[in-house]
């Protein structure tokens, strides 16, 4: 089963500005693709640099907006990834693939539900 | 209007960062996605100040410092450290970083620190030449437990420190920053009980205990005792209040992380000051920063 948003927390990164928040989720939204084609990237070309940059900022995005349960996966990969290494991302990587439509939903959901 | 650049590797991280600032008071921001577009921005419109990730594609925060440091020594460079840059973020506030703020604390700290630094840089009241004339200063203040106070003691002694050869002018606006930590961990952890740095309580758990307790006794009674004495060789601070103290053997410099929980009041300290010690009872603390060589 997929975790909950945190909303309140969500919230308090933004001192209750939903306006904000509907913004921080759309660049998230606009982002997110990309920054699992640099997790693919850094997988294939064995670049631990880019695998540990790339999940530290999916984790620091994600515990902005309230997303915690999702966060412990790009953490694991940025610890893997600060060793120097990439061994063992790939199997955590595809985890991470797993959980971030059911978060994507969710964000997409508050987002349409906001009025502009 | 102030002008704030915004340098973050993550557009979701940019758009959080412009929204704080902007909601909170007017600004124009700014964004680069990395150090090299960062510094493209700066030389085509110089910011009032710099707002930088550590970790970046390409020219990294670290390396945005130093160009910045070398080449426009005059601007104030923030940086926004994640768990995990705690080692990168402690060079960086020795290499010359004016202050830092946790990202995971950014809609309580960021505002504050940003309005405080754009105050210092913009402060005029008194001519600074007629500072540099000032060969001693010796001041001595009983603060009641105010916030303003505090800010507005700490833009006095800054005003003051233009009188200490120091490397530049963002040395000054870092020392008073230290100042307003030490000032401000008197009032809170200290005057008003909200815990000390090794146990503190959230932002808004402090805000709440200091509205119950700013009127009652004992709370209302206790003072923030603050002497500054600034010459042209130093300046050395000593800060204290009525609170029972704490244990200062838990406090190790050595060790001090920039991200810890609670602590950036003392992380501050002990990166900018020369010397910071304190009394065995821990309610008093004194800071020394000596004139550049």
């Amino acid at each position: 089963m997929s975790p909950d948003v945190d909303w309140n927390a969500a919230l308090a990164t933004v001192h209750g500005d939903r306006r904000l928040l509907k913004l921080v989720i759309k660049s998230f939204l606009a982002e997110s693709l990309e920054l699992q084609n640099q997790i693919s990237t850094a997988m294939a070309s064995e670049d631990a640099k880019l695998l540990h940059r790339t999940a530290h900022t999916f984790k620091g995005t994600m515990n902005s907006l309230g997303a915690v349960g999702w966060s412990h996966t790009a953490r694991r990969l940025e610890e893997i990834g600060a060793t120097g290494s990439t061994a063992g991302a790939q199997v955590v990587a595809e985890k991470l693939n797993q959980e971030l439509p059911s978060l994507l939903e969710q964000l997409t959901t508050f987002s349409e539900e906001q009025s502009d | 209007m102030s002008h704030i650049l915004v340098v973050d590797g993550a557009l979701a991280d940019r758009t959080l960062i412009s929204g704080l600032l902007t909601n909170e008071f007017e600004c124009n921001v700014q964004t680069a996605e990395d150090g090299a577009a960062a510094l493209d921005c700066i030389e085509a419109r110089r910011p009032d100040l710099v707002l930088t990730d550590l970790q970046m594609p390409g020219m990294d925060g670290l390396e945005l410092l130093k160009s910045i440091r070398d080449e426009y020594p005059m601007i104030p460079v923030v940086l926004m450290t994640g768990k995990g840059s705690e080692d990168i973020a402690a060079n960086a506030m020795k290499a010359g970083a004016t202050s830092y703020v946790p990202k995971r604390q950014m809609a309580e700290e960021l505002t504050s620190t940003v309005k405080h630094i754009i105050a210092a840089t913009e402060d005029r009241m008194i001519p600074p030449h007629l500072m540099h004339r000032l060969e001693y200063s010796n001041s001595q203040f009983a603060l009641s437990n105010d916030p303003a106070q505090i800010m507005s003691v700490v833009a006095h002694e800054q005003c003051t420190l233009r009188c200490l050869p120091l490397e530049n002018e963002i040395e000054r606006i870092r020392i008073g920053l230290a100042l307003e930590a030490a000032l401000s961990n008197a009032l809170f952890h200290g005057n008003m009980d909200t815990g000390r740095e090794n146990s503190r309580p959230t932002k808004e758990r402090r805000n709440q205990l200091f509205c119950e307790r700013w009127n009652q006794k004992p709370w209302c009674e206790r003072r923030i005792c603050l002497t500054a004495e600034i010459s042209r060789e130093r300046a050395r601070f000593v800060i204290s209040d009525g609170g029972e103290g704490f244990d200062t053997s838990c406090v190790d410099p050595q060790v001090m992380s920039l991200d810890i929980e609670g602590g950036r009041g003392l992380s501050l300290m002990y990166t900018i000051m020369d010397s910071v010690t304190f009394n065995s009872t821990g309610n008093e603390v004194t800071l020394i920063r000596n004139r550049a060589e």
